[in-house]
Order: C-alpha cells, then sequence, then structure tokens
C-alpha cells in the first residue's frame, strides 16, 4: 500500500508555510483516503483495470529523500519546452527549482507555485481547490494527492486578458520510490484566453515510484483555454492524472494528453458543459509498448442546452502493451440540442498488444445528435507494400504508418506551437 | 414541432390481454426451495441426473447476487418468494387441436397461432404457463428425422442427444437467472436436425402466462447436425396483472460443423413481466448462428444474445430491435466471443424510446489472443420519441493481437421535425407521419424477419402510434 501519510501533524509544520486551514483539509483528506476501500476490476469503473499494478510497495514518505544532487544544474539545461524565453515552472519533487514568469506581470496574470499563492490569493484556492470530486473511479486516490500534496500551480487569468503566448510547467522526478502529488489549477475570467502546457518527467529512466496529479481547469463564460500535458514520466512509475474542466457559457476548452511514458497510467478526463454554446474539446494520443498499462475513463457531461463536446483518443499498441478506454457521453434531460461525439481507435502492432473499449452514452434527452465510434485494428497492408515499393524497410514503414496515425490527432490542436513541440517529442520516440 | 406538447404515445396491448380460470392439475405452490424442486421432479418423472443437476442450480441460485452493481435496480422488487413456479394441466402435450382444451384454443386462436400454422409454419409447439399444450410437427419434416418437441418430452425420448448437449453451451452458474432456470426449468422447445437436413419452413413455438404471480421458466435447445439448416421462431405473451410476473427462459444453440441457425424472436410481453433471458450459441467450423430479436413489451427485459464461436470460419450475428414504451427498460444487446480464427461477427441494433422509455444497448465482443483474421462490426443507433425518453450504449469491446479488427459505431437522435412537418404538408396526421418515421428508421431490420412477422411487426407500429399521437 502507498503509505507516505503525514504521521503527525508536526510534520506538516516543519514545512511551515501552509496555513491552519489547508492542513486541516489534508487532514480530513488523509482519513477519507485511510476509510475509502481499493478499487477492484469487479467495479464497473475499473473494469479491465489490472489493480494490483496500484499495491504498491512502501514508498518514500520524503519526496526528496533520494534525488539527483546535481538536479538544479540538469534540469535547468533540459526544461525547454517550446522556446527557451516561454515564460514556466519547474518543480523537481514538489520543489519549485526555476521560475520565469516575469514576462506575465504585466497582464495580469498569476502564475505562482501553490505554496506561495496559498498566502497571497488565498480566496481562489478557497473557492476552487479540489471542488469538483473525482467522479471516474479514483476518488480514494483523489484524496490521497489532497492530503500529500507539497506543491503546484495556481494560474489565475484575470477577465478580457488574452496571454497570446503558451505557458508551461515541468514537474520532474527525480530518484526512486518517490511519491509525487503534482497539482495543477487553471481559473480563467471571463473572455480570457490561455494555453498551459504542462511536462511531466522522471531525470533518469531508473528513476519512478507514484504519482497522482489532478489538473482543473475553470472557464468562466467565453474563456478559450488549451490545457496540454505531455506524460513522459519512466516506466517505472505508476501514474495516475485526474482531471476536471468546466465549461461555462460561450467558453471553449481544448484538453489535449500525450502519454508516452509510466508503466501503469490511469487516466481519467472529466468535462462539464454548464452553459448555453460551451464547447470542449478532449484530445488524446499514447505510443505504448512493452508492458506498459494505460487505463484511460472520460466523461463529457452535458448539463446546459446546446453545447457541443468532441473526443478523439487514438493509441498505439505494441508488444504486451494493455489499453483500456471507457468514455461515456451523458446527456442530462434538460440538456437540449447538445451535440457530442466520441472516437477511439486502437492500433495493435503486435500479437500480444491487448485494447478494450467501452464506449458508453447515457442520454436523458431526445433533441440531440450523438454519436460514438470505437475501432481497433492493425496496420493496413497496402499501406505497407506502397511504402516497400518506394524503397522504405517494412520496420521502418510500419513505425512511420504508427507515428502518423498519432500525429492525425494533433491536427486538431490549433497551437501551432504546440502541435510542433508534440510532433518533435513522437518522433524522438523510439 | 414543440418537443413538450408531443402527446405521449403508446402501445395498445390489448391484444393476448385476457386470461381465465384455470384448474391446474399441478402445481408447486407459491416460493421456491428444495421441496419445490423435488414436486417439479416429481411431477415431471425426472431421471435422477436432471433432479441433481436442479439442486446443484438452486444452490447456485442462492449463493449469486443480482447483477444490480451493473443492471437496473428494479430487480430488486422481484419477490422470487411469492412467485409460483410451476403450474401444468398435464405432462403430455396434445397432437391435434380437435384434442386441445376448448378455453385454451380459443386463446391461442385469438393469437393467430393456427393460422399461422397452416399457412407456412412447419411445426408449432404451444407452451401453456409451464408446460407445452399442444405439440405438432408437419410429417414431411418429420419424416427427415427432425425432432421437435417440448423439451420435458424430449428429454424422456431422446436422453442421449438430450444430455449430450444440455447445459453445455450456458453452464447453471453462468449468471443468477440461469442459476434459477437450471433449478426449475420447464418447457420450452427441443430440436434435433440430423446432418444435411434442411428445414425448409420455419418451426414455431409460442410461449404463454395466463396465470398471475408466475414464473416461466421455459429451456430450449436445439441442435443442428452437419450442414443442416433450421429456422425457428418464438412469440411471448402475457395478459397485465396486479403483480409482476417473471420469466426467465435459457436458450442453447448448438450449429455444428457448416450447420446453420437461425432464431427469431418477436416478444410482446405485457408491462409487468419481468423478462430475464440467457440465450447463447456454440458455432462450430463454418456453421452459422443468427439471432433475430425483437423485444416490445415487458417491465424490465434483460436480454443479451450471445454466439460463441469455437470453430474456423464460424459467423455469428445478432439483429435487434427493441421498443420501450412509458414505463418500461429494455436492457438489450449481444454478446460475441471469437474462439477460432477468421471468425466473424455483425451485431445490429436499433431501439426506440417512447414516453419515459428506457432503452439499453449492452455488447461485449471478445477477440482473444493469438487469433488471426477475425472481425466484428457493431452498428447500434437509437432513437428518442419523447423528451422524456431516455437510451444508454455500454459496449465492452476486447480485442488482443494484431490479426484481428473491430469496429462499433452508435448513434442516438430525434425523429425529424422537419421529416414529421414534410409529412403533414403531404396531409398525414401527426401520429401517422410519427409511426412512418420510426418504421423507416427500423425498415432496414425489420427487412430481415421472416415476411409474415415483418408484415406484423410493421403493422403494429404503425397502428400503435397512429392510434396515439395527433
Amino acid at each position: 500500500m502507498i503509505s507516505q501519510q503525514p504521521s503527525s501533524a508536526s510534520e506538516f509544520r516543519e514545512e511551515n508555510s501552509w496555513p491552519t486551514w489547508f492542513r486541516l483539509v489534508q487532514r480530513q483528506a488523509w482519513e477519507e483516503f485511510l476509510a475509502t476501500p481499493p478499487p477492484s476490476a469487479l467495479q464497473e469503473a475499473w473494469r479491465f483495470s489490472n489493480t494490483r499494478a496500484l499495491e504498491l510497495p512502501e514508498l518514500h514518505r520524503r519526496a526528496d529523500a533520494n534525488h539527483r544532487k546535481d538536479a538544479p544544474s540538469f534540469l535547468l539545461e533540459h526544461s525547454i519546452g517550446l522556446t527557451p524565453e516561454t515564460p514556466c515552472l519547474v518543480f523537481a519533487n514538489h520543489t519549485p527549482i526555476i521560475q520565469k514568469t516575469q514576462r506575465l506581470s504585466p497582464l495580469g496574470l498569476v502564475m505562482l507555485p501553490l505554496q506561495s499563492a496559498i498566502h497571497t490569493h488565498e480566496e481562489l484556492i478557497r473557492r476552487y481547490f479540489m471542488r469538483q470530486a473525482a467522479k471516474l473511479g479514483s476518488h480514494k486516490y483523489a484524496m490521497w494527492h489532497k492530503a500529500c500534496l507539497r506543491n503546484g500551480v495556481l494560474i489565475y487569468v484575470p477577465p478580457d486578458t488574452n496571454v497570446e503566448i503558451p505557458v508551461e510547467i515541468f514537474s520532474w522526478l527525480n530518484g526512486k520510490g518517490i511519491a509525487l502529488a503534482p497539482h495543477t489549477l487553471i481559473v480563467c475570467g471571463e473572455n480570457s484566453c490561455i494555453t498551459v502546457l504542462e511536462h511531466f518527467r522522471s531525470v533518469s529512466p531508473e528513476d519512478g515510484g507514484f504519482v497522482c496529479g489532478i489538473s482543473d481547469v475553470y472557464l468562466a463564460a467565453g474563456a478559450r483555454v488549451t490545457y496540454a500535458a505531455l506524460q513522459e514520466w519512466s516506466t517505472f512509475t505508476c501514474a495516475l492524472h485526474l482531471n476536471s474542466t468546466l465549461v461555462s457559457q460561450n467558453a471553449r476548452a481544448t484538453v489535449f494528453q500525450a502519454n508516452f511514458g509510466a508503466g501503469f497510467l490511469r487516466s481519467e478526463s472529466f468535462s462539464q458543459l454548464t452553459g448555453s454554446k460551451a464547447r470542449s474539446l478532449m484530445l488524446s494520443l499514447t505510443s505504448a509498448s512493452g508492458t506498459q498499462e494505460i487505463d484511460q475513463r472520460t466523461l463529457q457531461d452535458h448539463v446546459a442546452p446546446d453545447t457541443s463536446s468532441d473526443l478523439l483518443y487514438h493509441n498505439t499498441l505494441d508488444d504486451s502493451a494493455r489499453a483500456i478506454f471507457s468514455g461515456l457521453i451523458r446527456v442530462e434531460p434538460h440538456a437540449q440540442k447538445t451535440d457530442a461525439y466520441q472516437k477511439v481507435r486502437n492500433l495493435l502492432l503486435s500479437d500480444s498488444a491487448e485494447a478494450n473499449s467501452m464506449p458508453g452514452l447515457e442520454i436523458l434527452a431526445d433533441n440531440v445528435r450523438c454519436t460514438h465510434g470505437a475501432t481497433s485494428g492493425q496496420i493496413n497492408e497496402e499501406e505497407l507494400f506502397y511504402m516497400k515499393t518506394r524503397g522504405i524497410p517494412a520496420r521502418v514503414g510500419r513505425r512511420l504508418i504508427a507515428k502518423g496515425f498519432l500525429a492525425s490527432v494533433l491536427e486538431r490542436l490549433e497551437d501551432e506551437a504546440l502541435r510542433a513541440c508534440f510532433l518533435n517529442r513522437l518522433y524522438d520516440k523510439e | 414541432m414543440s418537443i413538450e406538447a408531443k402527446p405521449l404515445i403508446d402501445i395498445d396491448r390489448s391484444i393476448g390481454n385476457f386470461s381465465y380460470t384455470v384448474d391446474y392439475a399441478y402445481d408447486a405452490g407459491v416460493g421456491l426451495s428444495e421441496e419445490t424442486i423435488d414436486y417439479i421432479s416429481d411431477a415431471k418423472e425426472d431421471p435422477d441426473w436432471v433432479r441433481q443437476f436442479r439442486k446443484r442450480s438452486y444452490k447456485k441460485f442462492l449463493e449469486k447476487p443480482l447483477p444490480t452493481h451493473w443492471a437496473s435496480r428494479d430487480l430488486e422488487s422481484i419477490s422470487f418468494d411469492r412467485i409460483r413456479y410451476y403450474l401444468a394441466q398435464g405432462q403430455q402435450p396434445k397432437r391435434s387441436w380437435d384434442e386441445v382444451p376448448e378455453k385454451l384454443k380459443r386463446t391461442f386462436e385469438r393469437l393467430g397461432i393456427l393460422e399461422q400454422e397452416r399457412r407456412f409454419l412447419a411445426g408449432v409447439e404451444a407452451q401453456f404457463d409451464s408446460e407445452a399444450a399442444y405439440s405438432n410437427i408437419k410429417q414431411a419434416v418429420s419424416a427427415q428425422g427432425v425432432i421437435f418437441l417440448g423439451s420435458t418430452e424430449g428429454l424422456k425420448r431422446y436422453p442421449q442427444i438430450f444430455r449430450k448437449w444440455f447445459g453445455k453451451v450456458i453452464p447453471a452458474g453462468d449468471n443468477k437467472f440461469s442459476a434459477l432456470n437450471g433449478a426449475v426449468f420447464s418447457g420450452g422447445s427441443f430440436i434435433y436436425v440430423p446432418p444435411g437436413v434442411k428445414v425448409k419452413h420455419p418451426l414455431q413455438a409460442y410461449f404463454r402466462i395466463n396465470a398471475e404471480s408466475f414464473g416461466q421458466f421455459e429451456r430450449t435447445l436445439i441442435i443442428a447436425d452437419e450442414g443442416s439448416e433450421v429456422m425457428y421462431m418464438e412469440g411471448c405473451t402475457a395478459p397485465q396483472f396486479e403483480t409482476a410476473t417473471l420469466h426467465s427462459a435459457v436458450v442453447e444453440l448448438v450449429a455444428m460443423p457448416s450447420a446453420k441457425i437461425q432464431y427469431v424472436t418477436v416478444q410482446n410481453w405485457s408491462s409487468n413481466v419481468f423478462n430475464l433471458v440467457t440465450k447463447r450459441g456454440l458455432a462450430h467450423r463454418e456453421a452459422e448462428i443468427k439471432w433475430i430479436d425483437c423485444n416490445i413489451g415487458s417491465r424490465l427485459t434483460m436480454k443479451y444474445p450471445g454466439v460463441i464461436m469455437k470453430g474456423q470460419k464460424a459467423r455469428g450475428e445478432v439483429i435487434s430491435i427493441a421498443l420501450a414504451g412509458d414505463g418500461q427498460h429494455q436492457d438489450t444487446g449481444a454478446k460475441m466471443v471469437h474462439a477460432a480464427n477468421e471468425t466473424t461477427s455483425n451485431i445490429v441494433s436499433k431501439s426506440i424510446s417512447l414516453g419515459n422509455g428506457r432503452a439499453t444497448y449492452r455488447g461485449l465482443v471478445c477477440i482473444p489472443r493469438g487469433l488471426k483474421g477475425c472481425k466484428n462490426n457493431t452498428e447500434c443507433d437509437a432513437l428518442l420519441v419523447n423528451s422524456k425518453s431516455r437510451t444508454d450504449t455500454y459496449p465492452a469491446i476486447t480485442v488482443r493481437g494484431q490479426g484481428n479488427a473491430c469496429q462499433h459505431e452508435a448513434s442516438v437522435s430525434q425523429v425529424s421535425a422537419e421529416q414529421i412537418f414534410y409529412m403533414q404538408q403531404r396531409g398525414l396526421s401527426e401520429g401517422e407521419a410519427m409511426s412512418l418515421a420510426v418504421n423507416g428508421f427500423v425498415n432496414d431490420l425489420v427487412r430481415q424477419f421472416p415476411i409474415e412477422y415483418s408484415v406484423e411487426l410493421k403493422r403494429l407500429i404503425e397502428l400503435e402510434m397512429a392510434d396515439s399521437v395527433g
């Protein structure tokens, strides 16, 4: 079992900077974590999951117990995503290492480590911090996250502010047997606009542990947000990512996830459309090989009339990789004129790969258009033959087709710099 | 066309909604216990192995929980202690309608069974509560060696074939309701088609529940030997009672190499019947099993016909139509298990939800490791007629290996207001327009039904909808 519990209140006090109310919140969350039974594959929310992957050996209590000593200089060199000038925050096991956000201050934009933000923007945090319950099965781990959280990021975009340059967050896992709880809270005022790119990486391929990250995005009326996560944890990592996005009237959210790493990944993405003409786009590409297991759960929750959502997930599965996709489009009784779409496609690249798809619909209104599709298949031999006739060896051809299949998701991203960044990571990956 | 102003559409279920008092010669009483099972076994003069099978099933029934962790909680309102598990007038079905008691004959006449038999059926079995009341097969068909009997009679006369396949496709412990059926089963059909025999006309069974608070637990076993072909059709009705009625059948199909079985169900239960049925077929090499399933009526139907494709190039298909009226829940779907190379399966499911009716598609497709050239295609479409209607889709698809392919598509829509408006401009009433639109929605599937059934089905939708809209 995971045990990173604060053994006494004094341990929190050591870290000093958290206010009392927050420590209390954490204490209660820990109680709830303990009281909640672990998941089992018999539960619908965990069907097909290898829940044994979550029965972890004792983890280090202190996140920074075993880190690479030259980490700061290493991270300085490697924490470059879009451009060296892009505003960013870099964390190594919860500790902020680099803070390059000066360019944002004139805009009135807030981008701060949670530890400082809790003092400067207490109201915002009280109002939005983990307001959404984990609806897709991982309540227990959301409670663990809340209790064990040591830091994170608050991004607040004031109304009518258009942040033209993307901002970046790097969360590095540094050491073995590390337990991490990265937290990102993005609150966007009316008619504001921002693009946030988050990187999840391990310092060395041998590093690993348990990660439960939460990213919550709030869009006020008319806001436009792109939240993109590039997950490249080492394969020694068991990771959970819980995302919730609340989209108000006329707002437009894009949540994009690229999953390349982690031995076991549970990704839960929840998007709720709460105002008319709200739009949500959920995109994901996953390249899994070896014995990686990718467990994706999504919910497109239409609670207001005249809203639209669109989901596209592409997975390539090589060796003995396993994927589980369970997605639900839910339309509440009064959410008439909903337009919802969901598509998951799996490309199986080996005889031992496995894809499980559970695309679901729960429709309680009648004036709607909801469709979904799921396919699992293989590389088209004719395409491969075509490439062979052009002198491309079959092995290379297969790889190109698989990458092209994943890259097709990127076409749905509006931000060109973001698209180029992901395309590079995709083609760099062996 | 405003959504809220649309009146509720309901199906007139008066056809078949009648019952009369019967003095049953056999009555196992109310509730279920070991004694009930002994009573049934004694009455039916079961061989020992069947009695043991019933008792083992009963234990499994007690052990198994209700599947309410995924299914409707409405299941909890079934009170197993208040149900009568066995009611029969006699053990031997009649071979000619003249011998069938007048009242009972009238029941079937009103439902059109006699007429249908004369017109196009190769054989008929009519079950009244627990046992077959009438069973007949045309001379020409039986001369080919085709066996078509009630399962009680089939077990007595052909124990060697019966025992070989009974409970092999669906083990008693498959689920709580198959276990219940295993404990108290009675009636149903037993069909054996010898190698190479192609039965030209359909065989039909008719199931009727007449008694209140009654449970019908028929057990059907169909074996199509190598290279043979058979089509079987079943129809079901029950009158409306104050208390809920339970129907929990188990149907097992075995298609030997290159054989073909088509199993057609047209169910029109009254709205207080819990219809919880387990249906599965085993298809050997190059065999084909096709389920054509039409679910109208009942309070809750849970039915997921399945095919296990055990031999190379076997084929499975499920074509289903569900119509969920006000207060009804049609929880239907399909299961396809690919267990050999180059097996293919196809699922097409269409549902219509009326009033506050709820239609659910639940599917399972499984292609295990190491197979090559397996394909599945699933399409499910739902039509919502009223603003309170509900539909759900819950498929689960597992594909392993790179030699196989699966695709699933589902859509939900409503009858387009423009379409209705257009038809009204041409002089149709709103109800007529609506029923035409609904018929159009299911048209391509209805065409797969035997012609007599498809005409009936279309007319049923047409008439009932035209009467109740506008």
